[in-house]
Formats: structure tokens, C-alpha cells, sequence
């Protein structure tokens, strides 16, 4: 038995050799520099996080103007600006950048590794999405933000029907956005494929783990079109172009492929990470492995690779040729199975487990009676007929928000539970934590659910107020409350991380016996993680004698602890076969300057002052040169030299 | 001799029976490639949509003339055959030739910056006598796509400049050569993507 002591005492032993190499600015000018996944994580998650309460007090303002009928609290346009940036907000600058924070900061912690592969590709990921997030957000602030939609049809968002700077905005933001969650995706598949522990072949790899690969495999593939269609109606907008034109030989149904053909599969690369929370919460609490885990892995590929063809069931209502939407409505109901297949791994490993119900345990469960829910009005949308008559309709909105409410926010904010004490050193408080789960399950039905009503008695979306004799008051009365009961819930949540942050108890290393390797490491974890890399026995770590044992053995072995300079290790793509140590970069301004070099251009095109845009776009190359600069053969060759310089044996 | 055969010889390699050593910077540029491609096929798909959904049997729209080949087909070499010198400077460094390499970037370099001559007259031609971006969706198109791959091309000769004043400086040595591979990826993948481009705008035109 491999005692929690004997691995502190093998710690111990090689920390002081690692700690210099490792050690990072603190102050102001680490927040500038640092390039640790785990700051990187943890600022992705706050930011995000703020991101959530703009957007949600956006919705707040939304539903007390939608309380009761011919209501005067904002007026149409501010309204319009206010669902836009909502939905925009909650999707790309909420959902993805979450979960990516939550992807930065547990992946390399449950392969065993010691950074990303691209440390300051991250740092700059961060700089990006933080700058095009205060550039849509702050928007509000001037009255400029995005106002025609958050999936910006055309021809109603071309410039002469919607003047004004706000939908630039909205192009700007996302290409800006688009680059930085593209950078991401490619860090996440790199990672995974080449810096896991050793011993870590394709089918240990932890259900997280792979739901990111595959999200980031998605993102590599749809974010293409949506920035195609971005430039493409900023050129419009801006440039007189004719993408969209029907006038001049343009087609704006153009537009609505190329945004879908992204967004149906920007659904899942929402939700597929969030089922890889659920994944990582239900064995713990289950106190089993998770049944089924291949059939989970192969079904997490196969709704990628599935959801690129069903865009076309949000376009069911223009018109297209009878045989596509066939084949569409086809593909959207086979859709549903690897998702029933996930679902019935999770009701499976509970019902053969033992359950215990803490509170992360208790918002997957929530989580699997809303997002049920939300599928199972998703399939009604597949059948032709029926999308026709409640397209753009509150049935809509309330089928999206059972499934991304319930299916990204419920696991997020599980996650949030189960993981807190890693993240910071704090646990959270299990009482408030019910108080919040009871108080957000309750509002998020009550305000979720009569929009289905609503959407049926013909309530259409996007309106800023109704007329007092459609009968739709009483329904949007009880919505409202529950929104504020929401509110309160989620308030709850917040009040318990800041009083956990000042005064919460400690968090010992593996709170919640947990199976993946992040709960090998400390709470918080040390800059390096670990400080002798695991070799990985098992798809349970945690849980095998022989992968806990590896930790305490390995202290003496150079291979393993890997002391020279900031290393990781590089093992085989598919079987995790130790190959050589890679030097990881050591902290660095340059993420910052190369950020600031897109970011600054972005702005100034907003503006309207192209010179300055193309003066400030000058930091990019500058900052890129330097990047790449190689410097590995002349430290190879100053290294020879004082080796050489030292005598024999001084340095031992 | 060189890198290779020994990584594949080496009983440990052997033993895994996969290859070895591939950076993590050579995927990162994969998959950098794969979404950049991505990006390219949408903007064709857009094309293709136009014309045939859209456009009908006139193509291109209004009267503009089928576009003229003799310049396309000139790009069209110049872009194909500046891959090969990149790949005798790739093997040159790898056997620790430097002359090699920089005689290979360095051509490459000429020939990527005669591209972008030829692309440059072409569009003085277009944009004064033919048509510009602000005609119609065609030329909206036209302009976007070739001029997106044109960025590429520019790119790619700054950091084969960089690859040339590293290499004179001596950062470049037969140990310390992916920056070669990893940019060789990326500058054949542009080539190959404007064979698509050409094939699609100029060529598939004239039908």
C-alpha cells in the first residue's frame, strides 16, 4: 500500500530541484507574463464567469420588460441590443471560453503532464478572448453593441437596413474571438496526443479529456465557415460588397448555410465538454467506473461527427428543396442515439454503483432530468412539420435554454463544486450548495418551462413587448418571478465562492475519492504539477495500486522527475510509449504584444480609423518574429561551452 | 547518416512500431493547416453556391468576360515550382548543408515574390478595366478568395525571410532544423490550395 505520506516524502525530495526552474513572476508583472495553464485556466473561468452575470443581467432586464404587457422599462432598440449581446455573450463568451478554462486547467492534470504542449499559445488564447469580450460587452456601455440577432441574418443586418457600428461589432468580435478559440483547440488535440503520462494509451485516457479532443477537433473544422461568413458581411457592411446581395447577383440564404453549418455543431462543442464534466463526477459518486467507457468514447466521436450534417433543421422554414429536409430531419433524429448512449452510461454506473449524493452529484442529477427534457423537445424540432410551425417561436427559446442551461451550466457549475478545492485550496460549502441547487432548479423551470406554453399559443421570439388582449401576460408574469428566483439561486453560488475563497475549510489533496490523475497533485496544485510523472496503469490512477506506486517509486529516476530546466515529457501518440523530454518556454511578454497586435487593429476598424489599424497591425509580425526566433541551437552551443569551461565532476 | 533511418532502426522505435519524433510543433501546424483549409473550402463552397444556386446559367454574371488564363497558368508554375527548392533546402540541413539550405529558401523566396508580382498586375488589370469587388457578388468572391490566398503567400515569404537571416546568423544547424519542415508544411499546402483556386475561378469558368 502506497501511503499518502510516503508520496508527500517522495515530493519532497525532488521539489527543491524542480521549484527554480519552474518559478514564475508574482505581482504585476506576472500577470503580464505568466504562461502556467493553471493561472491561464483559472483566468479563463473568471473571466468567463463575468461574462455570465453581464449576459444574465442582460436577461434580468429582458424579463422585467417582458412581466406584463405594454411595458415601458426599455425602449425597442435598447431591447434589440439586449437579446443580441445576450445570446452572443451566453454562446461565445460564456460557454466555450468556461469550458475551455476548465479544459486548460484539469487536462494536463489528468494525463499526467506537466503544461500544454503550447504554453504561451495559451497565454495568448486568453489575451485574444478577453480583448474581444471587452470589445462586445463594453459595446453596451457606448449604445453600440450588436443589435440585429445573434445569428445575424441577412439582409436585415446589411448596412442599409441596420446602420450604425453595432453589427461591425459583432463581425469584429467574433473573427477576433475566433482566432483565439482556434489557437485553443489546436493546444488541446497537440497536448492530448503527445504529453500524456506514460503508460497512457488512446483507452485510458480519461472521458474529459477525450470530449475536449473531440470539441477541439470540431472547433478545428466549423469555425472556419462562421469566420468566412463574419468577413463576408463586414466586407458587405463596410466595403460595399455583394456576398449577400440579391440585388447584385449576392444570395442571402448564403449566409444562413455558412452560420449553421457552424452553429448546429457549435451546439455540441458546447455541450459535448459539459458531458465530460458529468463523465468525470458520476464515477466518484457512484463509487464505480463508468460503465460502458468505449461506447461513451466512440459516441462522443460519432455527435461530431454526425452534428456536421444537421444544420439545415434550423433552415426548415426557407424554403428549400422537400428532399434535403428529408435527409436533414433524418440525420438530426439519428443525432439522439450517441447522446441516449451517454445518458444511459450515466443511469447505468448509478444504478449498478452506490450512490452518494454531495452536492456536485446533485447538479448532475439535475442536469440529467433538464437536459432529458431539452432533448426530447430537440427531436420534436427534427420532424419537418412541426419545426414549420414553431419556428422563431418561445418553444424555441425554451428547448435551447433546457438544453444549453441544462446541458453546459448545470455541469459547469457541478464542475465548479467538484473541483473548487483543486482550483484554489478551498472547499466550498455543502449546505450552500444544496440551498443553491433546490433554489436554481426550481427558478430555471419556472422560467424555462411556460415558454414552451408561450411558444405553442404563438408567442414570437424577439419581441420587445406584447398586446394586452393575446392572454400571454399571465405565463411571461410567472416567467419573470422565476427568473428572479434564478437569480437568487445563482447569487447563492456566488456568495458561497467568495466567502469559501476568504474563510472556506482547506481542501485536502482528493476530497471526493476521485479516479483521474488530477487528484494525485496538492490543492492547488505546484507549478509543475507533478513533481515525478506518473506512468499510468489503468484507466482509474487513483484507484490501482500499481499508478499510485509509480509516483513514490520514480523520485530517483532522471526520466521521471525530469530536473533539468522546465521540462515535459513527450510520449507515443496512441500508446503513450516515453519517447524524449521537451523543453517547455519560460514565462513571456510576448503572448501579451502578439495579442495587442490583433487586438489593437480590431478596435481601431470599429472605430472607422484604418491608418491606426494598419500601424498598430505592425506588432504582429514584430511580436511573431521574436516568437519564433530560433535560440534552441545557440543554447545548445553556450551549454557545451560552460560544460566544457566546468571542470570535471564540479558540479555534482 | 541522416535522422531518420537511425529513429527507425533504433530497437526502442522497433519495439513501438510507431514513428518517432514528430514535434509537437509539426501537429500544431497540421492542424493549423487543416482549419486553414477549412477556411478555403467554405469560401469555395460560397463560390460554388453562387454560381449555381444563385447565378444560373450566366457565369460570370453580367458582362464580364470569362477570366484570361495566360496569367493564372504563369502563377500557377511559378507557385509549383517554388516547392522544390524548399525541399532540397529541407534535406540539404538535415545533412548539415547550409549552403544548400539557404540557396533553396532563398530561391523559393524569388519565386513566391514573382507570384505575388504576377498577382499584383493581374489585379491592376482587373480592378481598371474588368471589374472590382464592389460590381458584384462575382467579383466580391473573386477578389475575397484570391486575395485571402494572397495573404497566405505573403506570410509565408516573411517567415521564409526569417528562415534566411536565422540561417545566416547560424540558428539553423543539421540538430535544430523543424523551423525548415514546419514552414515547408505550410508553404506546400498554400501551393496545393491555389491549384484548387485556379482550377475553381479560372479554369471550371471557361465551362
Amino acid at each position: 500500500m502506497t501511503t499518502v505520506e510516503e508520496r508527500r516524502a517522495a515530493d519532497e525530495a525532488v521539489e527543491e530541484r524542480l521549484a527554480p526552474a519552474w518559478e514564475e513572476s508574482g505581482g504585476i508583472r506576472g500577470w503580464f507574463t505568466t504562461v502556467d495553464h493553471k493561472k491561464i485556466g483559472r483566468r479563463y473561468m473568471v473571466t468567463a464567469a463575468f461574462f455570465f452575470v453581464a449576459a444574465g443581467l442582460e436577461a434580468m432586464v429582458m424579463r422585467t420588460q417582458l412581466a406584463g404587457a405594454r411595458l415601458d422599462v426599455v425602449s425597442p432598440e435598447l431591447y434589440n441590443q439586449l437579446f443580441t449581446l445576450h445570446g452572443t455573450t451566453m454562446i461565445f463568451f460564456f460557454s466555450t471560453p468556461m469550458l475551455f478554462g476548465f479544459g486548460n486547467y484539469l487536462m494536463p492534470l489528468m494525463i499526467g503532464a506537466r503544461d500544454m504542449a503550447f504554453p504561451r499559445l495559451n497565454a495568448f488564447g486568453y489575451w485574444v478572448f478577453a480583448a474581444a469580450g471587452l470589445l462586445m460587452t463594453g459595446s453596451l456601455l457606448f449604445g453600440a453593441a450588436p443589435n440585429g440577432g445573434w445569428f445575424a441574418y441577412v439582409p436585415l443586418n446589411e448596412e442599409q437596413y441596420l446602420p450604425g457600428v453595432g453589427m461591425d461589432v459583432y463581425c469584429l468580435g467574433l473573427l477576433l474571438l475566433g482566432i483565439s478559440t482556434t489557437g485553443g483547440a489546436i493546444n488541446f488535440i497537440v497536448t492530448a496526443l503527445t504529453m500524456r503520462a506514460p503508460g497512457m494509451s488512446l483507452n485510458r485516457v480519461p472521458l474529459f479529456v477525450w470530449a475536449v479532443v473531440v470539441q477541439s477537433f470540431m472547433i478545428v473544422f466549423a469555425l472556419p465557415p462562421l469566420n468566412v461568413a463574419n468577413l463576408f458581411l463586414f466586407l458587405d457592411r463596410r466595403y460595399g460588397f455583394h456576398f449577400f446581395d440579391p440585388s447584385e447577383g449576392g444570395d442571402p440564404i448564403l449566409w444562413q448555410h455558412l452560420f449553421w453549418l457552424f452553429g448546429h455543431p457549435d451546439v455540441y462543442i458546447i455541450v459535448l465538454p459539459a458531458l465530460g464534466i458529468v463523465s468525470a463526477i458520476v464515477p466518484t459518486f457512484s463509487r464505480r467506473p463508468l460503465a460502458a467507457y468505449p461506447l461513451v468514447v466512440l459516441a462522443t466521436v460519432t455527435t461530431g461527427v454526425i452534428s456536421f450534417g444537421v444544420w439545415v433543421h434550423h433552415m426548415f422554414a426557407t424554403g428549400l428543396p422537400q428532399l434535403s429536409l428529408s435527409f436533414f430531419s433524418a440525420a438530426s433524429l439519428i443525432v439522439t442515439v450517441p447522446s441516449g448512449i451517454q445518458v444511459f452510461s450515466w443511469l447505468i454506473t448509478i444504478m449498478l454503483g452506490r450512490l452518494v449524493v454531495r452536492t456536485p452529484m446533485l447538479w448532475v442529477l439535475g442536469f440529467l432530468v433538464v437536459f432529458v427534457a431539452g432533448g426530447v423537445t430537440g427531436v420534436m424540432f427534427a420532424v419537418v412539420p412541426f419545426d414549420q410551425q414553431t419556428t422563431d417561436s418561445y418553444f424555441v427559446v425554451a428547448h435551447f435554454h433546457y438544453v444549453l442551461f441544462g446541458g453546459a451550466v448545470f455541469p459547469i457549475i457541478a464542475g465548479i463544486y467538484y473541483w473548487f478545492g483543486k482550483f484554489t485550496g478551498r472547499m466550498l460549502s455543502e449546505r450552500l450548495g444544496r440551498w443553491s441547487f433546490w433554489v436554481v432548479f426550481a427558478g430555471f423551470n419556472v422560467t424555462f418551462f411556460p415558454m414552451h406554453v408561450l411558444g405553442l399559443l404563438g408567442m414570437p421570439r424577439r419581441v420587445y413587448t406584447y398586446e394586452p388582449e393575446l392572454g400571454w401576460a399571465g405565463w411571461n408574469l410567472v416567467e419573470t418571478i422565476g427568473a428572479y428566483v434564478l437569480l437568487v439561486g445563482l447569487s447563492l453560488i456566488l456568495y458561497d465562492i467568495v466567502r469559501a475563497l476568504r474563510r472556506g475549510p482547506a481542501a485536502p489533496d482528493n476530497p471526493w475519492g476521485g479516479e483521474t490523475l488530477e487528484w494525485a497533485t496538492t490543492s492547488p496544485p505546484k507549478e509543475y504539477n507533478f513533481p515525478v510523472v506518473p506512468t499510468v496503469h489503468s484507466l482509474h490512477p487513483m484507484w490501482d495500486e500499481k499508478s499510485l506506486a509509480s509516483m513514490a517509486r520514480d523520485r530517483d529516476d532522471d526520466e521521471r522527475t525530469l530536473t533539468d530546466g522546465k521540462q515535459a515529457l513527450r510520449t507515443s501518440d496512441l500508446d503513450g510509449v516515453p519517447e524524449h523530454p521537451v523543453a517547455l518556454p519560460r514565462e513571456s511578454v510576448l503572448p501579451l504584444v502578439v495579442a495587442l497586435g490583433l487586438a489593437a487593429p480590431t478596435f481601431a476598424l470599429v472605430l472607422g480609423a484604418p491608418l491606426v489599424a494598419a500601424v498598430s497591425a505592425l506588432l504582429l509580425p514584430a511580436g511573431l518574429f521574436v516568437w519564433h526566433w530560433p535560440r534552441a541551437a545557440r543554447q545548445e552551443a553556450e551549454a557545451a561551452r560552460s560544460r566544457d569551461a566546468a571542470p570535471a565532476g564540479a558540479d555534482a | 547518416m541522416t535522422a531518420l533511418p537511425a529513429a527507425a532502426t533504433d530497437p526502442a522505435a522497433a519495439a513501438r512500431e510507431v514513428p518517432a519524433g514528430r514535434r509537437p510543433g509539426w501537429w500544431g501546424m497540421v492542424l493549423a493547416l487543416v482549419t486553414d483549409v477549412a477556411a478555403f473550402a467554405a469560401l469555395l463552397a460560397a463560390y460554388f453556391y453562387i454560381r449555381f444556386v444563385t447565378a444560373g446559367d450566366n457565369w460570370p454574371p453580367g458582362d464580364i468576360a470569362e477570366p484570361k488564363l495566360l496569367k493564372a497558368w504563369i502563377m500557377t508554375a511559378l507557385l509549383l515550382a517554388s516547392s522544390a527548392p524548399l525541399v532540397f533546402a529541407d534535406h540539404g540541413i538535415k545533412n548539415g548543408r547550409r549552403g544548400r539550405m539557404l540557396a533553396g529558401v532563398g530561391v523559393t523566396v524569388l519565386l513566391g515574390v514573382a507570384f505575388l508580382v504576377v498577382q499584383g498586375l493581374e489585379y491592376r488589370e482587373k480592378l481598371t478595366v474588368e471589374f472590382t469587388p464592389q460590381t458584384n457578388a462575382y467579383g466580391s468572391l473573386f477578389f475575397a478568395i484570391t486575395g485571402f490566398h494572397g495573404l497566405h503567400v505573403i506570410v509565408g515569404v516573411l517567415a521564409l525571410l526569417v528562415i534566411l537571416v536565422a540561417g545566416l546568423a547560424g540558428r539553423i544547424t543539421h540538430r535544430h532544423h523543424a523551423i525548415v519542415r514546419i514552414t515547408g508544411l505550410y508553404w506546400h499546402t498554400v501551393g496545393a490550395v491555389w491549384v484548387f483556386i485556379f482550377g475553381s475561378l479560372y479554369l471550371a469558368a471557361q465551362l
